[in-house]
């Protein structure tokens, strides 16, 4: 587990490559994703992640869906347009980013 | 994968209504847990210990902050999209500015003295006692045995003292906030001197029949921006 701080920055970009990659997901869904994908080195709280989803919401990078399941209702999300374009651009920031701190890290190798 | 009952479904919503009252996350929180439950029950768990679990991972405390902040960024979007929206939250300010204010304390709200007394002569015109001609009267006169305690009746600065032995005797004049001002006149002897600030039931001066009086008594003004208003107005509204 890493800490919060370090996963603050970061939630927003995870939620939207997610949602790129798969389409529509729902919040449960979205935790499971992330800890199996990063085998349990990142587990998203509720706390974390629902804020996050709401406030995607607003801002337009994201549709929600509400579906009737049989006995309870599910809201997914999918990206916009809008949402599309945010997490291309998010994404280029966030592995220029990596690799600036690489290069931080590891000042000697090259 | 297993799949929650209906009764098990109405169980979860309780226990989520019994941590976090109605929350506006809602069916969203609901499905949430009951897909957490799921999972645990899937692992072999009983129904009853899955929820448990599931509901005391998420936690109450987080629960309630998650819906709270959800609300909040909600909010704070929807204004933002409409422009006019600020203007029910600034006005709801607004209005609670004005309402804390009725009860501020520069407003000169009590009575100039903390003894019973009758009004002889009221805010108004009337017949001026010594010639006899109909004149305004600025204030109102309290009938008070001299020497009877006379205080601040809002917070304030002494702004004059003066004595005027032909007219209003011993005065003593206080400006407050909001455009106020109040006069306490005929006085036997005063008890603050200019610039001191004042606070509301602060003891400022002893009364007396000092300038052009014909009986003890206190002689009060009440002035808003310059205007004299009846005192007696501003009375009920506290001690």
């Amino acid at each position: 587990m890493y800490s919060k701080e370090l996963l603050k920055g970061t939630l927003q970009t995870i939620v939207l490559k997610l949602l790129a990659e798969n389409g529509r997901m729902y919040g449960y869904e979205i935790t499971q994703k992330v800890k199996e994908q990063t085998e349990g080195k990142i587990q998203l709280t509720e706390g974390a992640l629902y804020p996050a989803l709401h406030k995607l919401e607003a801002e337009g990078l994201l549709v929600t869906e509400t579906v009737n399941i049989g006995k309870r209702i599910r809201k997914y999300y999918s990206l916009t347009p809008k949402g599309d374009v945010q997490t291309a651009s998010k994404l280029e920031e966030f592995s220029s980013f990596i690799s600036t701190m690489q290069f931080l890290l590891n000042p000697k190798t090259s | 994968m297993r799949e929650l009952t209906e009764t098990q479904i109405k169980n979860v919503e309780q226990a989520i209504a019994a941590q976090c009252g109605n929350t506006i996350l809602g069916n969203e929180l609901l499905d949430h847990t009951c897909c957490a439950i799921e999972a645990y029950m899937e692992e072999g768990h009983s129904f009853d210990l899955a929820m448990s679990i599931a509901i005391s991972t998420f936690g109450t405390n987080e629960m309630k902050k998650v819906s709270k902040q959800v609300k909040r960024t909600r909010r704070y979007y929807q204004l933002k999209k409409q422009p006019l929206g600020w203007i029910t939250p600034i006005m709801a300010i607004g209005l609670l500015f004005i309402v804390v204010n009725v009860g501020a304390k520069d407003r000169p709200d009590r009575k100039p003295t903390d003894q019973d007394f009758r009004v002889s002569s009221a805010f108004g015109q009337r017949k001026d006692p010594f010639d006899k001609k109909t004149k305004m009267h600025l204030g109102i006169d309290i009938v008070t045995p001299t020497g009877t305690a006379i205080v601040a009746t809002a917070d304030g600065m002494v702004e004059k003292v003066i004595n005027d032995p032909d007219g209003y005797g011993i005065m003593v004049t206080l400006k407050h906030d909001e455009g106020y001002q109040t006069v306490y006149a005929q006085l036997s002897e005063a008890k603050v001197k200019v610039s001191d600030s004042v606070k509301k039931g602060q003891l400022i001066a002893l009364s007396g029949s000092s300038g052009r009086s014909t009986a003890p008594h206190l002689h009060y003004e009440v002035i808003h921006n310059g205007k004299r208003v009846d005192p007696s107005r501003y009375f009920g509204e506290a001690k």
